[in-house]
């Protein structure tokens, strides 16, 4: 609810506008004008603290609303407020940890609890009998309320987070201790990097060279590697852990440029160019020593008078 | 009198056949007794009119003959029989015609009688029925070729990755380009064995044999268990190991051998027979089946029921016939139904039949890819390139066979030479992969599974190697779905070039292989390369290469096969979108009037390579000014009604004649009519149509007349008889007659056709053709104004008749 310090001039009316608004946040857009704009005051991003929304009641609220005109009648109202106020959370959350990419580690209490107040819109009964699922959720046909959970849960799933996360006390979600190790080998590797790329070598052109980094830190990394190819193997990889990886990876590969291969080009090519040159010798050898096979020819046998034979061309056997 | 049987030389230095001549090959059946073929050296003085290989032969004994001559009943001098190297105009003499017409015997119409109506629709229905188990089965038998392919083919891949992941890290990596090429030799070795020296009629993909035979040839050993078998190995060996081929050529080949197998309702290489269906032992019904099952293996191959239809109406039937559609149709789409559902229970989601990875080349979404009228032109560009590519792929191809007929063909050197490819592939696929700087982060679809990382960064993979690790099909599907940007343009034209060369050197092996999936992904890549050009050149405006990449492997695949029809609706079904159905319909149109008027189609170049006497749908141009006194085989060797089992034992030993069906015809005085120069002119009056087959049943059942008399009930001969001999007749050598039986008589009147078709002998070879083809005859019977056998006209001597240049040419026939 509004703090009391800011609104004090505005009391009286605007405790009365609440409680005539409060329908209205249920059934939104019939009373509106189209392309009606919300007052500036609303679109405040006053976020403070615990990210608190502040509310400006300052629409006409429509008498014949169902919801009725005391908040204490449906207990559809407050729900919305707190689903509202969850789903900032959860909005905050995830952007402020967007890169580096840790939604699913940093966000869990926000996404539990911002499904639990949806939950409780799902299951909850007014007194007319009618849901809270109904009134909230299906009255119009835009359906904000529906379209933010899908679009945060749909987020979380394509994230996987679920897949790093396990239930933990009082039926929330937490982190699972995979995720943790795993997370704990990546502060030692990048620790790693960090210190033995201070102090740069320069090598015989003057090009920095970070053999340090690459002598130094090569199994803590192999280690990362191992751990993370067994979490793929088992399926229990979410969004954080491949964004880290993938970091991860881009510096070894080419801030660092450790990746050490062989390559062994004269053999490889000495190795084709001879076996490309034995079907060579054998279709000549077999065009040389094979006997050709021949078709032995066999006289049809036809009536004498051929008088229309001259007409006829005679194949040209090759 | 030398009777010198030598055997020919076979060395390629002896150009003019002037060697020694061994059998003579007697112009008239020889009245001899059976066995010893007469065989002389002579010094033959036929002329010949030109060095190659036609020529008329003149049948007056010039001067100069030498008293060597042996009996004087002999009346024609035999040439000395020419030798030349093996080309495409060549009618081997091996191949036979199916008996697609039916016989109106006697006791053909005393069983209809018996049976009556209720049967008739009891045949109906088993029909179906049997139609319905062609589709399952062949379903069943494209699935565990899918299955066991991607089985294989994983393993070798993960163990490959293995050894490359090892040997990229510690060196060494032209070890690991062995071991690459080891594997694939090894496991095509296996494939190649089991085809050079199991069974040769398997190599290929199957689809020129299936042509023939629903054309209406009998090619030997086509359609047995035998051949299946090694079909559906050898085209796992080639596949898993690694050559440039497809399996879907093959599941066609395996659809036609089950439906022959199963509509007899026996076994003959396995000695069981389960007493059913026994009214369908006749060509005419196993030639329909066929049909029915080489539509089933096209849509189990491609998921397209239609198209099988229409594959298998293309290439087969003679004409429309609506129930046989109605049937084939059925056939089809049971075989897709269950295909779907086998696969939906691989991939774990059983019973989902519309699960989109069963589609073979991924879905087209109406919604996702757009194409505008001004593209149209641009489709009919690529379509004449793909005509063009096509053309020089056939060509090459061509050169490539007639070098392996004539010069590789013992089954070790076959099977040695499917190695040396296998090995090659292995080392092109490597250096490709090896130089190849492309590094692409792996996309979250994960439709390859076998990815290399090689020379690359860390979680980033080589895409050439992705494209080379994949089975074709998952290839092509990634170049028809992956978005703009998944493919380095150097990488597509290197792939292209390089993947051409290999799949021309590929197909023709001694191997099971497919040429539909290379020829696909060879034009998907060059057809994405120019989408990839394409929207380089509009900066963005043309942004999606994977519409170019579909026209560029329609237009490749219509380029080397030349079909059209079926190849349309099979594509558009394979992709799930008739909206392209027009552009593939021109880029298919316009690729097959180029490549035809450059080359021919890769099916009908094997076809005449193999010497078979095919017969294409229209008689060739110019052919009526021949007539059937032209065309016609004569003399002609007829039976009389009451004919002696000793003259019939004799005929049908003859080595030097191989008949196959004789006329019957009516005994009395003047039979044979002469003419001045001592010739036969006609044979008598024509009665009926005797087919060695059935001779040869009479003779081993002894259905004589002689027997009938000393009060034994007559023995007479069912449909039954004959349906048990079918399809491998016994040959006459096995068959033994004693002397006193060899004077015994047969009556032919109750088994011979009594209405053989004729035509006069003024008839045009124009329209002897199109009564040949149209009924599927076997012989044809030419007549003069009095009902009197001249000649008979069978498919070799139809066959040999091909316009070519500014004329029509007769193409000679040869022995083998």
């Amino acid at each position: 609810m509004a703090t009391k310090g800011r609104l004090v001039p505005f009391l009286i009316p605007s405790l009365l506008l609440l409680l005539l608004l409060l329908p209205f946040l249920a059934f939104p857009a019939g009373a509106w004008g189209p392309g009606g704009s919300l007052p500036h005051a609303w679109l405040e991003p006053e976020m403070r603290g615990g990210g608190e929304v502040p509310l400006y009641p300052v629409y006409p609220v429509d008498p014949v609303d169902p919801l009725g005109p005391t908040p204490d009648e449906s207990p559809c109202a407050p729900l919305l407020v707190e689903f509202a106020r969850r789903s900032a959370e959860l909005a905050l959350c995830s952007l402020r940890h967007a890169r580096p990419l840790r939604l699913c580690g940093s966000c869990v209490i926000q996404q539990w609890s911002a499904n639990r107040t949806y939950g409780m819109i799902l299951t909850t009964v007014q007194v007319n009998n009618e849901t809270c699922e109904r009134t909230l959720l299906r009255s119009d046909r835009l359906q904000l309320v529906y379209q933010q959970h899908s679009f945060s849960q749909g987020l979380w799933d394509a994230a996987s987070c679920e897949a790093c996360l396990v239930n933990g006390t009082n039926g929330t979600r937490e982190v699972a201790s995979w995720m943790i190790s795993f997370m704990q080998q990546l502060n030692k590797t990048r620790t790693c990097f960090h210190e033995n790329s201070l102090v740069p070598r320069y090598d015989l052109e003057g090009n920095v060279k970070h053999s340090a980094v690459c002598n130094n830190c090569r199994t803590a990394y192999n280690t990362l590697g191992k751990m993370y190819a067994e979490l793929q193997k088992n399926g229990s990889l979410c969004i954080d852990l491949e964004d880290a990886m993938n970091t991860t990876r881009q510096l070894w590969s080419v801030q660092f440029n450790c990746v050490e291969y062989c390559s062994d080009t004269p053999s490889v090519l000495a190795v084709s160019i001879f076996m490309c040159m034995l079907p060579i010798f054998f279709y000549m050898s077999s065009v040389i020593h094979s006997r050709q096979r021949k078709r032995r020819l066999v006289t049809s046998k036809r009536m004498k008078s051929t008088n229309s034979s001259a007409s006829l061309h005679r194949a040209q056997a090759q | 009198m030398a009777n010198i049987l030598k055997k020919v030389s076979w060395s390629s230095k002896d150009d003019d056949g002037g060697g020694e001549v061994n059998e003579a090959t007697s112009l008239v059946g020889s009245r001899r007794g059976s066995g010893a073929s007469v065989a002389g050296k002579r010094n033959s003085r036929s002329r010949f009119l030109s060095s190659s290989g036609f020529r008329t032969v003149d049948l007056t004994d010039g001067d100069g003959i030498s008293e060597e001559i042996l009996e004087s009943q002999e009346v024609f001098t035999s040439p000395r029989p020419k030798e030349i190297p093996h080309s495409e105009n060549l009618l081997s003499q091996k191949y036979e015609s199916l008996d697609y017409d039916n016989c109106e015997n006697q006791l053909f119409l005393e069983e209809e009688h018996n049976l009556g109506v209720k049967r008739v629709k009891f045949m109906e229905a088993g029909r179906w029925t049997v139609c319905m188990a062609i589709g399952i089965l062949t379903a069943l038998v494209a699935c565990v070729i899918d299955i066991v392919i991607e089985q294989l083919a994983g393993l070798k891949y993960k163990i490959l990755k293995q050894y490359i992941d090892t040997f990229t890290a510690d060196g060494g990596l032209s070890v690991s380009m062995v071991i690459w090429a080891a594997m694939n030799a090894g496991i095509v070795m296996v494939g190649s064995i089991l085809v050079a020296f199991g069974e040769p009629v398997a190599a290929g993909s199957g689809i020129p044999q299936i042509k023939c035979y629903l054309n209406g040839v009998k090619i030997p050993h086509v359609v047995r268990l035998k051949t299946l078998v090694v079909k559906v190995l050898g085209v796992i060996c080639s596949v898993a190991g690694g050559l440039a081929v497809g399996k879907e050529g093959p599941m066609i080949h395996s659809g036609a051998v089950i439906a022959a197998g199963v509509s007899q309702g026996r076994s003959t290489t396995l000695k069981k027979d389960f007493k059913v269906l026994e009214y369908f032992r006749r060509d005419t019904e196993k030639r329909d089946f066929v049909s029915a099952g080489a539509a089933a293996g096209v849509s189990a191959a491609f998921g397209a029921p239609v198209g099988g239809v229409l594959f298998s109406l293309e290439e087969g039937a003679s004409f429309w016939n609506q129930y046989l559609t109605w049937r084939i149709f059925f056939a089809s789409v049971i075989s897709t139904f269950t295909l779907n559902f086998v696969l939906s229970w691989y991939h774990n989601h059983l019973g989902e039949l519309s699960y989109p990875g069963l589609i073979n080349f991924g879905a087209f979404e109406s919604t996702g890819i757009a194409y505008y009228i001004y593209e149209i032109p641009l489709f009919l560009i690529m379509g004449v390139f793909g005509g063009l590519l096509g053309a020089l792929f056939n060509f090459l191809n061509y050169w490539l066979t007639v070098l392996r007929i004539r010069y590789i063909h013992r089954p070790a050197q076959q099977v040695l030479e499917a190695m040396l490819v296998a090995t090659v592939t292995a080392v092109v696929s490597f250096t490709m992969i090896y130089f190849s700087n492309d590094c692409q982060p792996l996309g979250e679809d994960k439709s390859a599974d076998y990815t290399l990382q090689l020379f690359c960064n860390d979680g980033e993979y080589n895409s050439m190697a992705t494209t080379f690790f994949n089975t074709p099909e998952k290839s092509v599907r990634s170049l028809f779905h992956d978005p703009p940007g998944t493919y380095n343009p150097v990488t597509l034209g290197l792939f292209c070039l390089s993947y051409f060369l290999v799949a021309c050197w590929t197909y023709g092996l001694a191997v099971s292989s497919g040429v539909f999936i290379p020829s696909l992904l060879l034009g998907a890549a060059w057809g994405r390369l120019f989408g990839i050009f394409l929207s380089y050149m509009s900066k963005g405006a043309w942004a999606d290469p994977g519409k170019y990449a579909l026209m560029g492997a329609a237009a490749q695949l219509g380029g080397i096969v030349r079909m059209t029809l079926s190849l349309t609706v099979i594509l558009v079904e394979a992709t799930g979108n008739v909206s392209y159905g027009l552009p593939i319909m021109l880029v298919l149109m316009m690729a097959k009037w180029v490549g035809d008027f450059c080359f021919e189609g890769l099916y009908d170049i094997h076809i005449k390579l193999q010497s078979v006497p095919f017969m294409g749908w229209e008689p060739p141009a110019t052919s009526h000014s021949l007539t059937a006194s032209e065309v016609m085989s004569h003399p002609v060797v007829c039976f009389k009604r009451f004919e002696q089992v000793g003259r019939i034992v004799d005929i049908l030993s003859d080595n030097t004649a191989n008949h196959n069906g004789f006329p019957v015809v009516e005994e009395g005085e003047n039979v044979v009519n002469v003419n001045e120069q001592g010739d036969a002119d006609d044979f008598g009056k024509l009665r009926g149509l005797m087919l060695r087959s059935q001779l040869i049943v009479l003779l081993k059942h002894k259905a004589f007349m002689e027997r009938s008399d000393v009060g034994e009930p007559r023995h007479r001969l069912t449909l039954k008889d004959f349906r048990d001999a079918y399809p491998r007749f016994p040959p006459i050598q096995s068959i033994h007659v004693s002397e006193e039986e060899r004077e015994c008589t047969v009556d032919l009147s109750s088994y011979m056709n009594p209405t053989p078709y004729t035509v006069p002998q003024e008839a045009s070879l124009h329209r002897i053709f199109k009564l040949f083809r149209a009924l599927g005859l076997r012989h044809l019977v030419v007549c003069n104004g009095d009902n009197r056998v001249i000649g008979l006209v069978t498919r070799k001597d139809l066959a040999r008749y091909r316009y070519h240049k500014g004329g029509l040419e007769e193409v000679p026939l040869t022995q083998t």
